[in-house]
Formats: C-alpha cells, structure tokens, sequence
C-alpha cells in the first residue's frame, strides 16, 4: 500500500448509534426503535399496532390491539447477565395450546454481543443464545459433549408482543418445538415452514435474573409452579373429580329419581314356550324419557331367553328387546367358580309416554329336558292383547297382577322371574364416558411428564 | 493509502487497500472508479439509514493473526429485513465481514466447486465444500440498498441478488451470491465479536464496550 503525504482528516462518521424514533402510521405515537437497522417489527407503545420498521416507508403488519400484559421486565430495562449487560427491546407471551402450557419471552440486545432470548416459564429463567451451525441430530452437536435427552414435542405459538423484533413478529404465529434436556442446558429446536432454528440455553437461579432487572423477588417465587409440582396437581384435581363423578354417580344411584312403573313375578314353564305372557297396562309418565326393564331370576346352572315386548295402546306400535340371563356354578381343581348372573336389564332411551303392555315370551335350558309341546304357528300379538283387555274389562279396577299365568302341572319345571320397568333411570354411560375421559390426561403426565423436569 | 480528489466535489478519497477499486466519496455519497491514474465518477450514492453497530469503516480486527481493516460496506435489504457487508482487507487477503441480526461471518472468496455450477440447491440440502459438509440454511433475494467507503466491485442501489447461506456442523459459513450470469462463492466461518479483537470502533452512544476475557463472550455460555 503506498500513501501520500497530503492525507485530510476524514469525516467524523454520519451514522449514530442512538434510539431511533418514528412516527406510528397507525396513532401518530412515538415508536421507538432500539436495535435499530436490526428490528425490523415494533409495537407501538401508545396503540399496539405491530409496524415494518424494515424500510423507510413504515406499514402497520398487525391492526392496534390492547395492552392486555405488562411484562415483569419493562421493555427498555438492562441488566448484566453472564457478564454482558442487555436490554430489553421485545416481550413476546407464548403457549403450547396443546398443553395449555404458557412463558414468556424476552428478547435482548446488545449492540457489540447481538441477541438473546431469557425465556421465563413455572419452571424458572433460561438464557437461550440462537446455534449458527448445522445441528442434523440434537445427540451430536459438534463442540458440545453434553448428552441431551429428549425429545420433548411440543408447539409455540405467539399470544402476545410488545417492543422490537429482528423477524415480522406476531401474534399467532405458530413454531413447532422439540427440546432436549442435560440440566441445566437445553436445546430447542423451532421450526417454522422451512425455517429451522436451533438454540441453546442454560438455565439461570431465579434470584440472578431478578438482581440483575432489579425484580421484586417473592411474586416470582411464590408464582413458580414446576412440572412436577403442576403434575401432582393435575393428578389431585383428577383424583378429586374421578370421585365426585363416583359419588355423584352412587347418589344418583341411591336417591335415585326414577320411578318405578311396573314390577310384576313370573313362572313359567315348558308349557309356556312361545306363548307370550301380557302383562296388565303400564302406565309410563311424561312425554319422553329412558325406560329400563330389570329381571331378577335366581336360576342356578341354566339359562333363561326372555323377548321381551312393550306393546303401546292403543296403536300397537311395539318395542321389543331380547335378553338372556345365564348362571352357572361349579367346583373344579381351583374351587368354586361361578359365570353368569342372575340378573340382566335392558335400556330404552327413549320411549314415549302412554300406556303399555309388556309381552313377554321365555325359553330356558330347563324346558328342553321336558318333552316340547306343539307350537304355535305364529304369535298373534292383536289376539293377546284383545285377550287381556278382554279379562281386564271383566274386572274394573283390577291392579296389574301376576294373572296371566298358566298354572303348570306340578311335575313340569317352572322358572320364576321377576321384571321390574323403571322410567327416568340414570344413564350409566355418562358416567363411563365421563371416566374415560378424565383418566387419559393424569395417566399421562403420570408417565411421560414426571420426570420432565431433574 | 493513496488519495484521490473525488471527481464531484473535490474532496479528498483515500484508497486504502489496492484491492478497492470503486469507492464512495464520504462527503458527497459519489461512487468513483479507481483506474490506473485516476478516478472517474460512476453515480450518486444515497445516505444510508441510520443502524446501530460499532463497526465503522477504518476499524480493524485480528483474526488467525492477521490484521484486518474494514474498508466498505454494502447494506443489503430484502423483503423481511436488512444486514451489512463489510469489505475487509489484509495486506493479503481480501474477504467480507457479514453482520446480520446480531451475528458475524467472515468469509473468503472461493473457486466455485462444481456441486454450486449447476442450478441452485434447494433449502435444506447438505453439499460439500472443501471437504466440509454444508447445508443450505437460508436462501433470499436481496438488493443494495447503498454502500460506503471502498469495495471490489460496484455496488450501485437497487442492484439486485440472491443470496444463498450455507452452515457446517462447524460453525463454518457459505455464502453464494449470483447476481446476473455472475456468481462468488464466499466460505469462512462464524466469529465471535471478542475472538476479532476490534480497534478502532465507533461508540455506540449509551453502551459501553463489553469487557471480553480470555475465553470471549461469557454469555455464550455452552460454548
């Protein structure tokens, strides 16, 4: 390099390194630019509008919102962290709507040393500084021996912004995360479309974050909830409404509102296959509502096939169910065993008010020992029915009553029942669905998150 | 450094590196060729914004024992932001100090291997470069919004490129940049503004110069 001697002083340098100052497009306020040719997104102050600070020609990118958050850190604040002082250009309020999880963000600059993020979540603060190198495999990051586990999948989406930001901040947007965890490191993968950022942070003592931002120190404290801590409550709230659901449950059960309409004991016999027994009239109250039938048969070692009828009167129209009552008992090698039950019911969601009939027609194992009698061809339900109303009519004000049956011949096997029909039940299923969905989310975290946090 | 009076108006440019062949007058925004002799005007360069950044031309770094000058700079918009370039010389290499979002890249020209001749890689794919593995981590259109002090090529406003970057498992960077028919390939690396030991820097009003110790920036903690 060769030099002349007549070299003049340069110029003193026109650019500044102050706060630059624009004017919102939006509400005319100050918006004031701290990193700036860096930010290229800020909010303004006074209305909350997110402008392009990228270009001259400034352009409001998201429409005036409330200010609905302050920050613990104002924006504008410095503090020395890890021997660097920073200042607080950006907040952003983040969630994972899929846990329903939510932090915060700062964003800090300093103008020799770039950006961090101070991320501030139940757990406590974490300092994250954005990797400029290819990670391919979070196991292996070159110039970096921890042994990271993981993955934690999770999502980001934005809530929430205030101050400046070297990307078009905003609300709504939405990062897919991955993190991995060798306390008290971190690495956290966003991905954004086809953008991929890695970062790494170290987590910081709550009292060095709030001594250097001069923080008031129990609010955080006392706010600070861990994983662990917040797993243990989800499990104490399901617990909690897992019994008030059995309890509910049994009380609905116990002090139950429905109301029976029909109860009425049965025998038959061989003789009475395919000859439906009518009942006298039932009358079931209110327009609409559930209606199960119960039978109770104390059958030992045999089974019991009931079709089961609901014929309305008048009109005919009928509902019809079929059930079977098996119970078997036995000893063998291992002691007693039992199968079956001598109980059964059948559930009606919806059936309407009036007055019924209820048709019942039995089968049991019992009555194939016995010779079968001769069937009839078909059951003619309208001849039973005109049957009943027939010997109901002869006696006026006659209470439903077991008359029906045909008395067996004393050396024929009889089988007796009893039927009861109840109108307003409790729906089990409610509260099987209900269990089935309050249990997956505490079985969970009880597996998978527990041991989230070291 | 040789010095010239800028065709325009008359003021003095200085020439410090003979790499620099177009430079800008500091005192009326001119861009100005350097020939053999003398210097013949090219255009008006706009003022660039403001940006806060305590690099300046004329400051110098030390980087694998070399010492380096920053001689120009280009500012480089696109449709989501804007970095600066800075043209840096030694008394034997030339290169470009990149400066975005609060990092810094120096990279060196570089032959074209021939895996960058043909079209353009994708987002995402891994190439090699000098037996390095790179992945293609950014790829965007980008225009100059203006320049200052001295550079190796004219880089008037409104000239446009794509600007591809490239990342090694490393730290390693890769830039190309293809403007017309014309393309460089910049390699190097990511630095640290401590590991560059900078003189001659501009204040930034209301900051001080952080206090670097011998293992650089404390704040890049798991480094």
């Amino acid at each position: 390099m060769s030099e002349t001697s007549a070299t003049p002083p340069r110029p003193a340098p026109k650019r500044q390194g102050r706060t630059r100052r624009l004017e919102c497009p939006q509400c005319g306020g100050v918006i004031e630019v701290r990193a700036s040719g860096i930010s290229i997104s800020a909010v303004c102050n006074s209305c909350g509008s997110t402008v392009d600070v990228a270009n001259e020609e400034l352009k409001v990118i998201a429409e005036a919102r409330k200010r609905t958050r302050e920050p613990d850190i104002a924006i504008g604040k410095r503090g020395t962290l890890a021997g660097t002082e920073w200042e607080v250009i950006g907040f952003q309020a983040r969630s994972n709507p899929r846990e329903g999880w939510t932090w915060d963000e700062y964003l800090l600059f300093n103008p020799y040393r770039g950006f961090r993020f101070l991320a501030h979540d139940d757990e406590g603060w974490t300092l994250f500084c954005v990797l400029r190198q290819d990670v391919a495999d979070a196991k292996h990051v070159e110039g970096d021996r921890r042994r990271y586990e993981g993955p934690e999948t999770g999502e980001a989406r934005t809530d929430y912004v205030l101050g400046e930001f070297y990307w078009r901040a905003r609300v709504g947007d939405t990062a897919e995360t991955q993190k991995y965890q060798a306390n008290p490191y971190l690495l956290v993968q966003e991905r954004t479309g086809d953008e991929i950022v890695w970062s790494r942070g170290v987590k910081l003592a709550a009292r060095t974050v709030q001594a250097a931002f001069g923080l008031a120190p129990p609010q955080a404290a006392v706010k600070a909830v861990s994983q662990r801590q917040r797993t243990i409550r989800v499990l104490w709230t399901s617990a909690a409404a897992i019994l008030l659901l059995i309890v509910l449950h049994a009380m609905s059960f116990g002090a139950s509102r429905s109301l029976q309409v029909f109860r009425q004991e049965f025998r038959v016999a061989a003789s009475d296959r395919s000859r439906p027994v009518v009942s006298a009239p039932i009358t079931v109250p209110d327009s609409s509502g559930n209606l199960r039938i119960d039978i109770k048969c104390p059958i030992q070692n045999d089974w019991l096939d009931l079709n089961l009828s609901l014929v309305r009167e008048p009109g005919g129209q009928s509902y019809n169910a079929a059930q079977t009552i098996e119970y078997y008992t036995g000893r063998d090698e291992d002691g007693s065993w039992t199968e079956g039950s001598q109980e059964g019911s059948v559930l009606f969601a919806d059936i309407p008010g009036g007055t019924y009939r209820l048709l019942v027609e039995a089968d049991a194992g019992a009555f194939r020992k016995s010779p079968p009698r001769p069937q009839q061809a078909g059951v003619n339900w309208n001849a039973i029915i005109a049957d009943a109303q027939r010997a109901a009519s002869l006696e006026p004000g006659a209470k439903p009553q077991p008359a029906q049956v045909v008395a067996p011949p004393a050396p024929e096997p009889a089988i007796p029942f009893t039927i009861e029909i109840r109108r307003h039940v409790p729906a089990q299923e409610f509260f099987w669905i209900s269990l089935v969905l309050l249990v997956p989310y505490p079985l969970y975290r009880l597996l998978f998150r527990r041991g989230s946090q070291g | 450094m040789t010095s010239y009076a800028c065709p325009s108006c008359g003021a003095p440019i200085a020439f410090r590196s003979s790499f620099s062949v177009y430079a800008v007058c500091s005192y009326c925004g001119s861009t100005v060729l350097r020939t053999d002799r003398d210097v013949s005007l090219i255009g008006k360069m706009a003022d660039l914004p403001d940006e806060i950044s305590p690099l300046q031309v004329g400051a110098e770094f030390t980087f694998r024992g070399q010492g380096f000058m920053l001689l120009g700079r280009v500012r480089v918009g696109w449709a989501d932001g804007a970095w600066t370039e800075w043209f840096v010389a030694s008394a034997r290499r030339k290169g470009w100090l990149a400066e975005a979002q609060g990092f810094l890249a120096l990279a060196f020209e570089e032959e074209l291997p021939k895996g960058l001749a043909g079209p353009l890689p994708p987002l995402g794919e891994l190439l090699e470069i000098g037996k390095q593995p790179f992945r293609v981590s950014d790829i965007k259109q980008a225009t100059c919004l203006g320049s200052e002090g001295e550079l190796p090529f004219p880089a008037p406003r409104g000239r446009t490129a794509t600007y591809l970057d490239m990342v090694s498992p490393t730290g390693g960077f890769a830039g190309l940049e293809e403007a017309g028919e014309e393309r460089r390939l910049y390699v190097g690396e990511y630095v640290d503004f401590d590991a560059l030991a900078f003189r001659g820097l501009r204040e930034v009003e209301g900051w001080t110069l952080p206090r670097s110790t011998r293992d650089g920036d404390p704040s890049l903690s798991a480094r």
